[in-house]
C-alpha cells in the first residue's frame, strides 16, 4: 500500500512537471484549445512583472504602466509546420486594454473585438479589460484564416464589452482621423505622433486620462490632445506649466501661430485641458477647443 | 565587394591618427574606452548588397570582407590584423557582449567573426567569451580587460530603441533600475566597474534594422529591410547616433510622413549631453561611408 501511495505521488509530480497547472485556468480557458487543425503544444499563465519581464524581453514596462494584472499563452502547431501563438493580456481596466491596443496598432482593418488589426500574420484586438495578440510564425491564406477565427473564438470567449470613460467622446469628429485616438498615461508617448516634448510638461501620470488624436490628411495633420485631471487644481497647475513649456506664443493668448504659420491653442474646461497643435487656421484651432469644451460640458 | 579609395589626404590623416593611437597603451585610441573626446568621433558605415542571399542568409565570405575593411579603416591601418592588434592585447581577456533577442540576434557568423579576429590578436580561445544574458555569473565578462559589444538596432517599446549603449543593461544585476523615463540614464551603466574603460569597440548591426514594433513582442518581418549594412566605431554614442538617423530616415520613406519614435530614444543624446559617454551631434561625427550605396539614407 504504501509503496502504491510512493507510485502514485512520483506520477503525479512528474505529470505537474510536464505539464504545469494554470494559475489562472479562467483566463487560459478563453485560448482556444486543441481541435482538428490546432494543437497545443505548451501554454503558461504569467502573473508579476518579474515573469513578464522575462517572457516579454524588452517590453514589459508598456504593459506594466497600462495596468497588468495577468497573461495567458498558449503556442500551437498548425498543419505540419507551422506554429500560432495567442495571448490574452488582462488589464485591470477596459480603457487600459483600449490603450495597449492604440499603441500597438497602425489602423483599425478588422472587425473583431472592440477593435482590431491585422497585418502581416499579426491579429492584435481589444475587448473589455483584455487585449489580445494571435501570431502565426508563417503566414499563409490558410494561416491567416485560422488566426482570424480564434480571434473570433476568443472573443465570444470574452463575451463583455468594455465601457471607456466618457472624455473619449469628447473631441470634435469633423476632420478626425478615425481610429486615430491614442490613450495614455504616461508623458513617454505623447510624441507618438508628434514630437511635443521629452519632459512632463502635461503634468502627466497613472491617475490622468490623456487622450491624443489626428486630424487632417496624411500630407497636413494636426492634433488635439486632451488630458483629464483627477481635480480643478491640478488642471490649473497643468495649465500654467504647459503653456508656458509649449511655446511662448500661448503665454498671454488662448491660440497663436507658430513661426511655420501654423496655430496652436490651449484652454481648459472643469477638468479638461485642451491643446490644439499644428492646426491649419485659427478658425480651426478655435473651433477644436470651443467644440471639445461644449463636448465636455454636455457628458458630465 | 566594393571599398572606398583612400585619397592620400585621408590615408595621412589615418596614418596619423594611427600613430596617435599607438602613443596610448602602446597601441589603443584612447575613445576606445568609450569617453567623451573634444574630437569629432570616428565611425565607419559599410554596407554590401550581396550580403543576403535570395532567402536571406548571411554570407559569411561578405561578412568577413566588410568587417576587415571597416575595422582597419577606423584605426587607420592597411589590413585587418594590424588594426585588430590595436584593438586588442594577446593578455586580454575579452568578452563579446552580444544581443541574443531571438526576433533579431547579433548574427552567429558576426559573433564567430569577432571571434576569430580577436584569436587573430593573440588572444587564447579560453581567454574570449560570447554572452548576452547570464554575464554576470560569467567568469570571461567578470574577469575581462576588454569587451566589444555588438548588436543590431531595433525600435523598442520602452527606450526608443536598442541601442549599444543599451546593449549594456545586462551588467547590472536589476535592469529595471534603468528604466526611469525611458531608460534616459543607461549611460550610467558604462560607469560601472565592470564595464567601464573596457569597450575597445562597438559594432551596430544594420543587416535588417526593424524600424518600426507591433505587438506583444514588438516585431513584424513587414517592418525590416534589407539595409545589408554594419556600423563600426569606438564612441558607442557616435555610433548609436548614426544608426538611429537611418532608421528615423527609414520611418520617413515608408510612412510617407515624420513618425517620431515613441517612446523618444533620448538615453543616445542624453549619454552625450548628460554622461559625456560620446558624440551624438552628428557635427561631432566623421562618418565614413564605404561599399553599396543605393539606399543608404544618410
Amino acid at each position: 500500500m504504501k509503496q502504491l501511495s510512493i507510485f502514485i505521488f512520483l506520477s503525479l509530480l512528474i505529470a505537474i512537471e510536464a505539464y504545469p497547472m494554470n494559475k489562472d485556468p479562467i483566463l487560459m480557458n478563453k485560448l482556444p484549445g486543441s481541435s482538428a487543425s490546432l494543437s497545443v503544444q505548451s501554454e503558461k499563465v504569467y502573473e508579476t512583472a518579474e515573469e513578464l519581464y522575462d517572457y516579454i524581453d524588452g517590453g514589459a514596462e508598456l504593459y506594466l504602466n497600462y495596468g497588468f494584472r495577468k497573461l495567458a499563452r498558449r503556442i500551437y502547431r498548425f498543419e505540419e509546420e507551422n506554429e500560432i501563438k495567442a495571448e490574452i493580456f488582462e488589464m485591470n481596466a477596459p480603457k487600459n486594454a483600449y490603450g495597449v491596443f492604440s499603441y500597438s496598432k497602425d489602423t483599425a482593418n478588422t472587425e473583431i473585438g472592440q477593435g482590431a488589426q491585422y497585418l502581416g500574420g499579426s491579429l492584435i484586438f481589444w475587448q473589455g479589460r483584455y487585449f489580445v495578440s494571435i501570431f502565426t510564425r508563417e503566414e499563409t491564406n490558410k494561416s491567416k484564416e485560422e488566426v482570424l477565427r480564434m480571434g473570433r473564438e476568443i472573443s465570444e470567449a470574452i463575451g463583455t464589452r468594455g465601457e471607456l470613460p466618457a472624455v473619449f467622446n469628447v473631441m470634435p469628429e469633423r476632420s478626425l482621423v478615425k481610429g486615430s485616438t491614442f490613450f495614455f498615461h504616461h508623458h513617454a508617448w505623447q510624441n507618438k505622433f508628434r514630437y511635443i516634448s521629452n519632459d512632463n510638461i502635461f503634468n502627466i501620470d497613472e491617475h490622468v486620462n490623456a487622450l491624443l488624436n489626428q486630424y487632417g490628411n496624411p500630407q497636413k495633420r494636426y492634433y488635439l490632445l486632451l488630458v483629464e485631471y483627477p481635480d480643478r487644481k491640478q488642471v490649473r497647475k497643468a495649465y500654467k506649466k504647459s503653456r508656458k513649456k509649449f511655446s511662448k506664443t500661448l503665454r498671454r493668448k488662448r491660440v497663436g501661430q507658430d513661426e511655420d504659420g501654423l496655430w496652436m491653442g490651449c484652454d481648459t474646461k472643469d477638468r479638461l485641458l485642451m491643446f490644439v497643435i499644428d492646426a491649419p487656421s485659427k478658425e480651426e484651432a478655435t473651433y477644436l477647443l470651443d467644440q471639445t469644451g461644449e463636448n465636455y460640458t454636455q457628458i458630465k | 565587394m566594393t571599398t572606398k579609395k583612400l585619397t592620400r589626404r585621408e590615408a595621412l590623416k589615418n596614418m596619423a591618427l594611427g600613430a596617435a593611437g599607438s602613443l596610448f597603451l602602446g597601441s589603443l585610441p584612447w575613445k576606445a574606452f568609450g569617453n567623451k573626446s573634444a574630437e569629432r568621433s570616428k565611425v565607419v558605415l559599410i554596407r554590401d548588397k550581396n550580403l543576403l542571399d535570395g532567402s536571406g542568409n548571411i554570407n559569411k565570405g561578405v561578412l568577413q570582407d566588410m568587417l576587415d575593411t571597416a575595422v582597419p579603416t577606423l584605426t587607420g591601418d592597411s589590413d585587418a590584423g594590424s588594426a585588430w592588434e590595436k584593438i586588442i592585447k594577446p593578455d586580454d581577456v575579452v568578452g563579446i557582449k552580444s544581443n541574443h533577442w531571438s526576433r533579431l540576434r547579433t548574427p552567429v557568423a558576426l559573433e564567430q567573426l569577432i571571434k576569430e579576429r580577436v584569436m587573430g590578436a593573440g588572444v587564447g580561445d579560453d581567454n574570449i567569451g560570447i554572452a548576452d544574458k547570464g554575464i554576470l555569473n560569467n567568469s570571461i565578462f567578470t574577469n575581462s580587460t576588454a569587451l566589444i559589444n555588438s548588436r543590431p538596432m531595433r525600435t523598442h517599446d520602452w527606450a526608443g530603441v536598442g541601442s549599444l549603449i543599451k546593449n549594456y543593461i545586462l551588467f547590472h544585476p536589476r535592469p529595471s533600475d534603468y528604466h526611469p523615463d525611458t531608460c534616459a540614464d543607461l549611460a550610467e551603466v558604462w560607469k560601472k566597474p565592470m564595464v567601464k574603460g573596457k569597450t575597445r569597440l562597438n559594432i551596430l548591426v544594420m543587416i535588417t534594422p526593424l524600424f518600426h514594433g507591433v505587438g506583444p513582442h514588438h516585431f513584424n518581418e513587414k517592418y525590416t529591410w534589407k539595409y545589408n549594412g554594419l556600423i563600426v566605431g569606438f564612441d558607442p554614442v557616435a555610433v548609436d547616433a548614426t544608426g538611429l538617423r537611418i532608421i528615423q530616415a527609414r520611418r520617413r520613406e515608408f510612412f510617407g510622413e515624420e513618425r517620431p519614435i515613441s517612446p523618444s530614444p533620448h538615453h543616445i543624446e542624453l549619454a552625450d549631453t548628460r554622461h559625456n559617454l560620446g558624440n551624438a551631434d552628428p557635427a561631432n561625427i566623421e562618418l565614413v561611408k564605404m561599399g553599396w550605396k543605393e539606399g543608404i539614407l544618410i
